[in-house]
């Protein structure tokens, strides 16, 4: 290596600071600019805690470069590294679909809102409740109505 | 405040503009009767139902009705969706057809699929001011004698494989933003 890569710092929520390359911050498009201003201070991340921007920088750093290659072999063992890496619970999965909203990070974004659907697929009402901790706040007459108008809504 | 494990934390534009789009028909459906915020995101996103509109019947796609559509009422591709749905005895509604009312031009959206897969698509207007509507059997023509229809089916259509044939044929009223489904999905018998 001929020059050193420039580092950018981060600092979470909760105060902890990280390191990344800065290829890897420049995909994160809320703070590209920041980035691009050549900005030495670290930056703060307000809404995102310190272990969240670990997974963050973890899948980032992982699918930099990857992600476009074409060498199958590469990209499957990209799928086999996600399927692990998505093995998290429930709170995580959301807390890294929040932070990749607010970063603008589109790979983690669609793959994160990607595994909620597969998720919600093929499930019934009480199952989605169940998994989601979302309450039936209908009163049953609303329920009622809402079934009587729901006719178009086949295979419940 | 609401556990960030809830799904009532995840935003709603992350719900409606992405998670939503990423789902089918029936699980939309399931979702609009989980909780009151579910069913009014789900009625309201426009987003998934333009996606399953133009996945379900591909037709509504072409130049002719691409302009119409986003006028519908409300949520438009979900009242295209609605109205176009087949009618089941329940919803009928005699009044729709008791006025005289005649609109002046209908646009057929024709989608042909088989095993699932589109192998055609068209799009045909019929002008119903003409004494030639008002006495023929309703009907539309997309080729003339002797025309050729390129398939990507790599064989020859047989008796077994045009049971594997669906038609979707829906009739628009483009001035009066409604929409009715004419098929019985059998390609022989509509």
């Amino acid at each position: 290596m001929s020059s050193k890569k420039k580092v950018i710092t981060l600092r979470s929520s909760d105060g902890e600071i990280f390191e990344v390359e800065e290829a890897v911050a420049l995909e994160w498009l809320t703070i590209k600019p920041l980035v691009e201003s050549g900005c030495t201070d670290a930056i703060p991340l307000p809404q995102v805690t310190g272990n969240i921007l670990a997974k963050v920088i973890e899948y980032c750093k992982k699918h930099i470069g990857a992600s476009e290659s074409e060498d199958r072999k590469i990209l499957y063992e990209l799928e086999s590294w996600d399927a692990d890496f998505i093995k998290v619970d429930q709170g995580t999965l959301f807390d890294l679909i929040r932070a990749a909203d607010y970063l603008t990070i589109k790979t983690l974004f669609e793959f994160t809102c990607q595994t909620v659907a597969d998720t919600i697929k093929h499930k019934t009402i009480e199952e989605v409740r169940h998994i989601f901790r979302e309450s039936n706040d209908f009163t049953p007459e609303e329920e009622k109505e809402i079934r009587g108008k729901s006719w178009w809504l086949q295979g419940l | 405040m609401a556990a960030s494990s809830d799904f009532s934390s995840l935003p709603d534009d992350v719900l409606s503009d992405r998670i939503l789009t990423l789902l089918d028909r029936p699980t939309l459906g399931s979702l609009s009767l989980v909780s009151r915020r579910l069913h009014s995101l789900v009625i309201s996103s426009p987003t998934p139902w333009s996606i399953i509109c133009s996945l379900t019947c591909p037709s509504t796609l072409s130049p002719l009705l691409l302009p119409v559509l986003p006028s519908f009422p409300n949520n438009p591709y979900l009242s295209f969706f609605l109205h176009s749905y087949p009618l089941r005895a329940s919803s009928f509604d005699p009044s729709h057809f008791a006025s005289p009312y005649l609109p002046s031009r209908l646009t057929s959206a024709v989608d042909v699929r088989h095993r699932g897969e589109v192998i055609f698509s068209g799009v045909a207007e019929t002008d119903t001011s003409t004494a030639w509507f008002a006495c023929s059997p309703f009907a539309i023509h997309f080729m003339g004698p002797g025309e050729i229809f390129h398939t990507p089916l790599p064989e020859l259509l047989d008796a077994n494989t045009t049971d594997e044939l669906t038609l979707s044929w829906i009739l628009v009223v483009p001035e009066g933003r409604r929409a009715a489904n004419l098929s019985s999905h059998n390609v022989f018998d509509t």
